[in-house]
């Protein structure tokens, strides 16, 4: 089970768990201190030799893994990297132990009883130190307490008498709990780590299915407006030039229409970032050509309306939609000479008002008789939680499309 | 070197591969009285080629050419007949033809369906100094100035090429205006100068996107190390 735990985790996990250790250990620069103290506390004129050798060599080792560290935590680090660097930094790690180990060879025996319980405190530290920094990767914490404490165990039973004998099975036993947290922590933290790794999936995956999802809808969304106007204009104009009923200018117009309609169902799909004035401003910009064919002037009164934020593409085109269809019964049916298109806050809805100065019609009849248009209109306009009614005198027509400010939240 | 005109005659070319937009052309332009139609070719190879010969004062090319991009025909021609109005021949005039136009050096566009007087209109217009602006557009070129404005507060001092290309208040005003619906007519009559005037801002408006766009690619070029300093 010991061993179980000791094997390396798939790359992606590994380099998580490794980056942990990596950014642990950068932090514990200090301990380069610790030497020249304990040289300044130990040396004597017997080991002070070797032990300044000692000092320099420990010195070497730390600061060379600080900058192992610190190079591999500013480049790239990829998954395949990471089981080489592990083995790497359990080497180097190696290294490190057997020289702080080696700190207990060279003392006892020429330092006081006292003085050495100075090193056992030193080896006590470093392994509970290495525990916290090393514990994600348990096998490099095993690469950098194990030799300290081989080595000190056996110093200490080779000196003999109980207190020494005592202090070299209580070294070996505190390896071993340390070896148990460090697993137990190990695995707390590779589960957290593979959570993370596991949510980043699931969201690109959601992301993924998103995206069609929209572009399906967007698909569906077009066809059936091509269907219904641009389809349904094509085909009834192809029917009557087949029977000769058309004539070439009315043909062209026909032609025209359609373009209009395609022109728009495109401008739909740009954003208006929630502006109908820059909507109403592009319906102007596409239809203003032929009112103005028809000598028809057209009276811009647009003021400053709140953001509606419901206006993605499909609302868009059913606005435009129906905006289109009014500027073409006016154009069709009327004698109009003058267009008013107004804008105006009214509540909690904006109203759009087009008033034409045309010959009128009976509302109440056309709405009963006069074909699909202004009951099509009528349910466009619903569809988008709005509502279109129609005012005329002998004096001329007055549309009005209001709109909510606010979409009700569909449960 | 195109020599400066006087309301002579204006000079144009074609370069469209649709050949009923050309007969559209031919038509409209023999109808008036100053506007020459000099040249009337179908490919990027023979668009190019036309750089060879005498200048003209409108050149009009549509992108979608069979042999190549008519991008690189208008940068060809900005670049070797600076005072040449370039006009992009757009079935929609949507937002990402004509913009890709406006940064290669075009200063205009035309709506391949637009009625014959209108296609003249427009010419003599363009080459006035004035040039044509949809709604959508004008937002586009707004977004763009005001992220250019968010980049400037984050570049630092050691970039050489400063995006500091900005749009004037009186700029921002119109454009704002055409982004409401307000004709060219209109947005004169409420700001008190006259429409051919709202017409040469946006033409200003178009340069200063050509060279924001511009200098964004060097900049871009340099912080990559493609160019040397």
């Amino acid at each position: 089970m010991i061993l179980n735990s000791l094997r390396f985790s798939e790359d992606s996990l590994l380099l998580e768990q490794l980056r942990l250790v990596l950014g642990n250990f950068r932090s514990t620069f200090p301990v380069v201190l610790l030497p020249i103290l304990l040289y300044w506390a130990l040396s004597n004129p017997i080991n002070s030799i070797p032990l300044g050798w000692w000092c320099v060599a420990v010195i070497l080792s730390h600061v060379n893994l600080q900058f192992f560290t610190r190079r591999k935590l500013s480049s790239n680090l990829q998954a395949n990297q990471a089981r080489k660097i592990v083995w790497i930094l359990s080497i180097l790690n190696v290294i490190d132990g057997a020289l702080w180990g080696s700190l207990c060879w060279l003392t006892a025996g020429t330092v006081s009883q006292a003085d050495f319980i100075l090193v056992f405190a030193v080896f006590t530290g470093m392994l509970g130190g290495g525990l916290a920094t090393q514990s994600p990767v348990p096998l490099l914490f095993v690469a950098f307490a194990a030799p300290q404490a081989l080595e000190l165990s056996t110093k200490l039973w080779l000196l003999g008498g109980p207190i020494y004998v005592t202090m070299s099975l209580g070294a070996l036993l505190y390896l071993i709990t340390l070896l148990g947290q460090a697993i137990n922590s190990a695995r707390a933290t590779s589960d957290a780590i593979q959570v993370r790794i596991d949510l980043t999936e699931t969201h690109a995956k959601l992301r993924k299915i998103e995206h069609k999802q929209t572009l399906e809808h967007e698909r569906q969304r077009l066809m059936q407006d091509m269907h219904d106007g641009l389809g349904s204009s094509l085909i009834s104009a192809l029917r009557v030039v087949e029977r000769g009923k058309m004539n070439d200018v009315e043909v062209a117009l026909v032609l025209k229409g359609c373009i209009d309609d395609l022109k728009l169902a495109i401008d739909s799909m740009e954003s208006v970032d929630d502006n109908l004035l820059l909507l109403l401003a592009n319906l102007r910009f596409r239809l203003g050509p032929r009112l103005e064919s028809m000598d028809i002037t057209l009276i811009w009164q647009v003021e400053n309306v709140p953001a509606l934020d419901w206006l993605d593409p499909r609302n868009s085109l059913h606005i435009l939609r129906i905006l289109q269809e009014v500027f073409t019964n006016i154009i069709k049916h009327t004698n109009s000479s003058k267009v008013h298109v107004a804008t105006r806050t009214h509540g909690d809805s904006v109203v759009v008002s087009i008033t034409d100065n045309g010959q009128g019609f009976e509302v109440s009849k056309a709405l009963m008789s006069r074909g699909k248009g202004m009951s099509g209109q009528r349910s466009r306009a619903a569809g988008i939680g709005g509502d279109i009614n129609w005012r005329s005198s002998h004096i001329g027509t007055c549309v009005s499309l209001s709109l909510p400010i606010k979409q009700p939240i569909i449960p | 070197m195109s020599q400066p005109t006087n309301n002579s005659l204006i000079r144009v070319a074609l370069i469209d591969d649709d050949i009923g937009f050309q007969i559209a052309m031919m038509d409209a332009l023999a109808t008036s009285s100053n506007i020459a139609l000099l040249t009337v070719v179908g490919t990027q190879a023979l668009g190019l080629s036309i750089l060879n010969g005498p200048s003209v004062d409108v050149l009009i090319v549509d992108l979608g050419l069979p042999d190549g991009s008519g991008i690189d025909i208008i940068r060809a021609t900005h670049a070797k007949w600076p005072d040449c109005n370039i006009m992009v021949s757009t079935t929609f005039g949507d937002e990402l033809h004509v913009m890709q136009s406006l940064e290669a050096g075009a200063t205009g566009y035309l709506l391949k369906d637009s009625e014959p007087k209108n296609l003249i209109d427009e010419i003599r217009s363009l080459h006035n100094g004035g040039s044509p602006i949809s709604p959508l557009i004008a937002r586009k070129i707004l977004t763009r100035f005001r992220n250019e404005n968010k980049k400037n507060v984050t570049l630092n001092e050691k970039a050489s090429v400063k995006l500091n290309v900005g749009l004037s208040m009186r700029e921002q005003e119109v454009l704002e205006y055409i982004t409401k619906g307000f004709s060219s007519n209109e947005i004169a009559g409420l700001i008190s100068v006259s429409p051919h005037t709202i017409l040469t801002y946006v033409r200003r408006i178009y340069t200063k996107l050509k060279v924001t766009s511009k200098a964004e690619a060097i900049y871009e070029a340099r912080s990559q190390g493609l160019l040397d300093n």
